[in-house]
């Protein structure tokens, strides 16, 4: 908010001093995200924006974690750790599993090479064919009733940069904005997959092109993807925004509706944000909500690094809050809050933990707005 | 490696920011700066010369206290960060929500 106000200060001494055009941005940080698919990022800004958030996906393939030993949860857990840690405070996380039986793409593949097949030998293929075609038939017909099961888990490296162009002039602000972009492009692919591969050399790991990130933001926001006979790739513009990609229509936030969150493409969401951590996490702790009998949900997790100076410069203050109040309310509830605060900053000062902020959101949709869980178990 | 699974305290309950006056954290402040204001605006009343009745003196001088405790219980004590914005932005915004009305253009690309 403070951002928008300096922003706007700025273009009206701007004018006032009459420099001309001056170039301002239309995205609202306060409304939903939007930008575009940029030389393989999620560029969160326009031409206008002084900062931009720029993000690059990575598709991760795992092993199964239902099947790990306990030697093997808790190396992963070490693994995960030391992520974090990597992250440093220029760079956030977010983390999105899914699950869904889309496997447009993968049939669409194995149908051109049948015709391929039939058109290369039209005599002697002709069994291949026919079981080929049949087969496809058969997935089909099992992808658009949603009795496929595929998992998704996908991770966002994303931090911000100064996109203030230093030049005027139309041709010359595109050269920049190009360079730029090629420019942090190839900057997050060499560290995010350079930290992927080096922490998770048992994992299948592909970092995700222009289409990867178009159809995985239309999958996100459309959810019957699998139902519908477009192939979501031959709406791709790359020239149009996020929003005018992917979004096509309105969500209502419907109050009166119990459990609903909103309506979005006539599906009924509901969102569910974690407000408080479990007592005690383990690794695998996860495989419970990731092994549901449906498919109609999603998991998003966000991890934003925090500056460790002013963690702890706050954790300060509010140890000498609590002393006060644990004495003038005379609660011992407050001094044990104390004394965790006391350990909290004592770890933080010693460097054994890193300070982070997390959003854990999961997402439910169903075609009825009654009852829940969205489809019986299968 | 160890024999038993790695398990991490989280520590959910260490949240506390302290309270006062039954306000978490420094929520108890804008109230008492607004009882202080409430006094002074007494006093002025008092002191000068208006016909205002005795009711309505007290009336206009507590509205800022009434009005910031109000806020402080209705929309911050006990509630989630940004609650009142999240409402405020509700309320003006309406509980539509969809593709801006005005798109941004391509950095580069130029328009069609």
């Amino acid at each position: 908010m403070m951002n928008s106000f300096l922003s706007a200060c700025e273009v009206l001494v701007g004018l006032a001093a009459g420099k001309g055009r001056v170039r301002v941005s239309s995205i609202s940080r306060l409304s939903m995200p939007n930008g575009f698919f940029l030389h393989d990022l999620l560029w969160f800004g326009d031409g206008g924006a002084r900062q931009t958030t720029i993000s690059r996906g990575f598709m991760i393939e795992p092993g199964e974690i239902n099947a790990y030993s306990i030697g093997q949860l808790n190396d992963l857990h070490e693994r995960l750790r030391i992520l974090l840690g990597i992250l440093g405070e220029e760079y956030t996380l977010q983390i999105q599993w899914s699950i869904d039986s889309d496997y447009r793409q993968e049939l669409e593949r194995y149908r051109r090479e049948t015709l391929e097949l039939r058109r290369r030998d039209p005599l002697h293929g002709q069994f291949g064919v026919l079981v080929r075609a049949e087969r496809y038939e058969r997935y089909r017909a099992a992808m658009e009733e949603g009795r496929l099961r595929r998992e998704r888990l996908t991770i966002f490296f994303s931090r911000t940069v100064e996109t203030k162009a230093p030049v005027a002039g139309q041709s010359v602000v595109a050269e920049y904005f190009d360079t730029l972009a090629r420019k942090e492009s190839l900057s997050l692919l060499e560290f995010g997959l350079g930290v992927l591969c080096r922490l998770f050399p048992d994992c299948r790991i592909s970092p995700m092109t222009d289409r990867d990130h178009f159809l995985h933001y239309y999958r996100f926001l459309n959810t019957n993807i699998q139902m519908t006979e477009i192939d979501p790739l031959e709406l791709f513009d790359p020239g149009s925004s996020i929003q005018q990609n992917c979004v096509h229509g309105d969500g209502i936030a419907w109050s009166s509706l119990p459990g609903v969150s909103f309506v979005l493409d006539c599906y009924y969401h509901a969102i569910f944000v974690v407000r408080q951590w479990p007592r005690r996490t383990f690794p695998g702790i996860i495989s419970a909500l990731t092994s549901m009998g449906f498919q109609a949900y999603s998991i998003t997790m966000t991890v934003y690094p925090k500056p460790v100076d002013k963690v702890i410069e706050r954790g300060e203050r509010y140890i000498q809050r609590l002393q006060i109040d644990a004495v003038s309310e005379r609660k011992q509830s407050l001094a044990t809050d104390m004394a965790a605060k006391q350990d909290k900053v004592h770890e933080l000062q010693q460097g054994k933990v890193i300070p982070l902020d997390c959003l854990y959101v999961v997402r439910l949709w169903s075609r009825n707005s009654d009852p829940w869980p969205p489809a019986a178990p299968r | 490696m160890s024999d038993g699974l790695t398990y991490t305290d989280s520590r959910p309950r260490a949240k506390s920011t302290g309270q006062a006056f039954g306000f978490e954290g420094n929520l108890s402040l804008p109230v008492i700066i607004a009882a202080l204001t409430s006094v002074l605006l007494l006093t002025l009343l008092f002191s000068g010369n208006n016909t205002l009745p005795l009711g309505a003196k007290f009336a206009l001088a507590l509205t800022p206290t009434i009005v910031t405790t109000g806020y402080i219980i209705l929309l911050r004590n006990h509630k989630p960060p940004r609650f009142d914005l999240d409402l405020f932005s509700s309320w003006v915004k309406g509980r539509a929500f969809g593709p801006a009305r005005n798109q941004p253009l391509h950095p580069f690309l130029p328009p069609r």
